[in-house]
């Protein structure tokens, strides 16, 4: 856990803090690690969190979700300032700050990366088609799938409840950006995923331990499937038989009892593909040579998400080799994302009220990709969404940010900060050019060591 | 779809042992098939062309086997421009020397590579093209005769071949022994072979048991039976209509059960070819997904090849379904080295139809008997 400077504000003063520093000396600085945040802060104040390799300007904003909602736009409204503003900063609540603290990363090496990579490349090519060439791939590519935010989330060590809000948070962004994927899929992958996150922490598993784990999880869920047990089993006592045959042999049996579980009750989102996934895993164990036929399944089935449940089970037997396949594609995925997180283009409460009036595509945002947006869905975790080639790709000028359309309402609250604007115009433009020479900002400095 | 080496690490046994032959010497290359012997000499040819980048020639006996070669190749530093065959190396030579010949209208190919080689007799005769170019890798050796291998010892300073006797399908007498033994040195018999499960490899066993100096291969087969277990079939006798319909709904199945590989449907002349493909072209469950190697729209990036046993000569396959085989009888003195030659073009599966009954070699090949004593009931009427 990395610990914060903090300073509460009032909403007032959070502009001057941005811009200048702190109005008044008698401003309260702490050095806290996020778990000694109070949990209630002042009606309507903020924090602003510093850390310390970042002087400029705070690393984050954290208010109550309605105090966010008032002080974002202010921000936003400022000419001369980044946009998104929350490229500079982020923008949490109180409550996404104690579920950073409540985090608990799992052991170097224990987090089953493997497991992750196959979602990825199974969510892509239900999205995409079976057209994926996965030496093609960029790591970008997967940045802008579920699957990667879910990987994240296991990285970080981040809760169910955490977790929720994530998918929530993702799921309303793809939205917004018009990414396109099933509700059905968005379930199924987080059923895999947390699926994968109970697995034991063994270098590989052997499709007896897959498959066992697979009961062992499903009987401890609340929802657990009934079928899905008695069907594992036989599932299992058939697997069996599967020694000493010739592939066509092992696939006849295979399709014969993915027929089973077609015919069979299991009704729950996910069990289906998770078991159907698993079989055809089995026709050549560690090989991703049946991406193409899990993607047909998922039409004949109607079951989106099988050719998750296939790479999964893929990357789980395969073990960390699997990161090597498609030319070190999932290699690429953890040095370009996953363990070294990128610094996001926007916060996802700010693109919720850019995304309330105006496509996504069409805002002027600055992004450090020109075609993708990334958006911090919860703290440290982001997730990259495709907003169409920008005209800086086809060789014209880059998008130059604009002012935002301010309401009567909005307009009155600018009016109110004490600073005239014409002042906040000049400050800004000494913020710019501090930032952009890497240059603490004149004046007072903005904290004290604890 | 093809299995080219990319690393040094999956050579084996004396394989290594080309690599270290100095690029000036003459050496030639024997193994069973599926040892290697042509990628071998890829590498050489690679090695040649890192070293020097002069102008040499990959010769190949058919243009499919160029095809194919040059799909390997991509792999390498040297352009696939550098694998031709014979009648088109040919075809160079007497062009630089102002001596090409053209194809008359209507001549067949086979008068056409006559005239060709009578062209290219008749300029060494005149003292010209000796040794044209630094070296000739000549594949699939055993199939050209005495003065083919002659013409070739004139045009390059160094050559390097690749043989396998018992392939030798184009004609009965060996030429190589003694053309070898006048200048080859080295000369390296590989032992061990990769490509061909071991189940098929016990049918080309039992096809060449006793003939050709045949070393049986079971025992020096790397292929491992426990990643990929092989199967050789044969199927009850039917007519063509039934065999042709009957690998259809198997390569549907190969389709699914092996993406990314190329399964080959053999037959043994060009009279069943056109009957077959006539009716598998059409078949819907393979739409697109099938093509025909001696049609002038042959596309190589299609997984099912369908082909005659000639042109399957150097070409690999992941299944191989052999119809109509009853009719290798039409190649007599050569049947058992074309059975042989088609069998062995089998990675992991291998299925034979036919409708007559098949040559006694091949059936006992196909059909093992058992070690069972037989009762005297069993001695009278058809079914044991």
């Amino acid at each position: 856990m990395t610990p914060y400077h903090v300073i509460e504000v009032s909403q007032k003063d959070v502009l001057r803090y941005f811009l200048v520093g702190p109005a008044s000396s008698s401003s309260q600085e702490a050095l806290l690690m996020p778990d000694e945040i109070p949990e209630r802060i002042a009606d309507g104040a903020c924090l602003l969190l510093w850390k310390r390799d970042l002087p400029i300007v705070p690393y984050a904003l954290a208010a109550e979700p309605d105090v966010l909602k008032r002080v974002l736009p202010k921000l936003m409204a400022l000419p001369s300032l980044a946009a998104p503003v929350t490229s500079l900063f982020r923008a949490w609540t109180i409550d996404d700050i104690h579920a950073l603290s409540r985090r608990r990363p799992p052991e170097p090496g224990h987090a089953r990366l493997e497991a992750f990579v196959g979602l990825m490349i199974g969510e892509l090519i239900t999205r995409i088609g079976p057209q994926l060439d996965l030496k093609a791939l960029s790591s970008s590519s997967a940045r802008r799938t579920l699957a990667y935010v879910l990987a994240s989330l296991q990285i970080a060590g981040a809760g169910v409840q955490e977790t929720a809000v994530a998918v929530n948070n993702w799921t309303r962004a793809a939205e917004l950006t018009q990414t396109q994927i099933s509700s059905e899929l968005i379930q199924t992958l987080a059923r895999l995923s947390s699926f994968a996150q109970a697995l034991p922490s063994t270098p590989r598993l052997s499709h007896y331990q897959i498959a066992a784990s697979m009961r062992d999880w499903e009987s401890e869920q609340r929802d657990g499937d009934l079928y899905f047990g008695r069907l594992l089993e036989q599932v299992i006592s058939a697997v069996g038989s599967l020694k000493d045959v010739s592939r066509e042999q092992r696939f006849d049996v295979l399709m014969a009892l993915i027929q089973t579980v077609q015919r069979s009750g299991i009704q729950r989102t996910g069990s289906l593909q998770m078991m159907v996934g698993y079989l055809l895993s089995l026709i050549e164990p560690g090989s991703l040579d049946f991406l193409p036929l899990s993607y047909e399944m998922e039409d004949v089935m109607s079951a989106p998400g099988i050719a998750c449940a296939y790479a999964m089970c893929a990357g789980l037997i395969s073990g960390k080799e699997f990161l090597m396949r498609g030319a070190g594609l999932g290699v690429h995925i953890a040095l370009s994302g996953l363990l070294q997180p990128r610094a996001p283009d926007i916060s996802y409460q700010e693109l919720q009220i850019l995304g309330r009036s105006t496509a996504v595509s069409e805002l002027p945002l600055r992004t450090s990709v020109p075609s993708l947006l990334e958006v911090e869905l919860i703290p440290e975790i982001s997730a990259a969404f495709f907003i169409g080639q920008r005209k800086n790709e086809q060789g014209g000028q880059e998008a130059q940010p604009r002012g935002i359309e301010l309401d009567a309402h909005q307009v009155a609250d600018l009016e109110r900060i004490t600073i005239g604007l014409e002042e906040l115009g000049h400050l800004a433009e000494r913020l710019r050019a501090s930032v952009l020479h890497e240059e603490p900002p004149k004046g007072k400095r903005l904290y004290k060591k604890k | 779809m093809s299995e080219w080496w990319v690393d040094e690490s999956q050579l084996k046994g004396n394989q290594l042992e080309v690599l270290d032959v100095e690029l000036d010497k003459d050496l030639a290359i024997f193994g069973p098939p599926g040892s290697g012997k042509t990628n071998l000499m890829m590498l050489r040819a690679n090695h040649l062309n890192i070293t020097d980048n002069p102008e040499f020639y990959v010769v190949t006996y058919t243009s499919l086997l160029a095809e194919f070669m040059r799909r390997g190749a991509t792999q390498y530093s040297f352009p696939g421009n550098k694998i031709r065959t014979q009648a088109k190396l040919f075809e160079i030579v007497l062009g630089d020397h102002g001596r090409m010949i053209e194809r008359r209208p209507n001549e067949g190919f086979t008068d056409y590579q006559d005239r060709l080689f009578a062209a290219m007799t008749a300029l060494i005769a005149d003292g010209k093209a000796k040794n044209s170019f630094p070296a000739l890798f000549i594949d699939e050796a055993q199939d050209y005769s005495q003065a083919q291998l002659q013409v070739f010892r004139h045009l390059a300073k160094n050559i390097t071949l690749a043989a396998d006797v018992r392939q030798g399908i184009y004609k009965t007498e060996n030429c190589l022994d003694g053309f070898i033994r006048g200048f080859c040195d080295p000369v390296i018999s590989l032992k061990y072979h990769f490509r061909t499960g071991k189940n098929i490899i016990a049918v080309a066993d039992q096809i060449m048991k006793d003939k050709f100096d045949h070393i049986p291969m079971l025992d020096t087969s790397q292929y491992s039976e426990e990643s990929q277990k092989s199967t050789a079939e044969v199927e009850d006798p039917c007519p063509l209509g039934d065999q042709i319909d009957k690998a259809v709904d198997r390569l549907a199945k190969q389709l699914k059960v092996y993406p990314n590989e190329l399964l080959g449907v053999l037959v043994p002349r060009m009279e069943e070819l056109a009957q077959v493909w006539e009716r598998i072209k059409v078949a819907p469950a393979l739409a697109g997904k099938v093509t025909n190697t001696r049609e002038r729209d042959f596309d190589p990036s299609c997984p099912i090849w369908i082909t005659t046993i000639h042109s399957a000569k150097g070409l690999e396959f992941r299944c191989v379904h052999i119809l109509s085989a009853e009719r290798i009888d039409k190649f007599n003195e050569r049947a058992r080295r074309l059975a042989f030659t088609a069998v062995t073009r089998a990675k992991t599966a291998l299925v034979v139809y036919h409708h007559e009954d098949l040559l006694p070699f091949f059936s006992a090949a196909l059909r093992p008997g058992t070690a069972a004593r037989v009762s005297r009931s069993q001695l009278f009427g058809k079914k044991a």
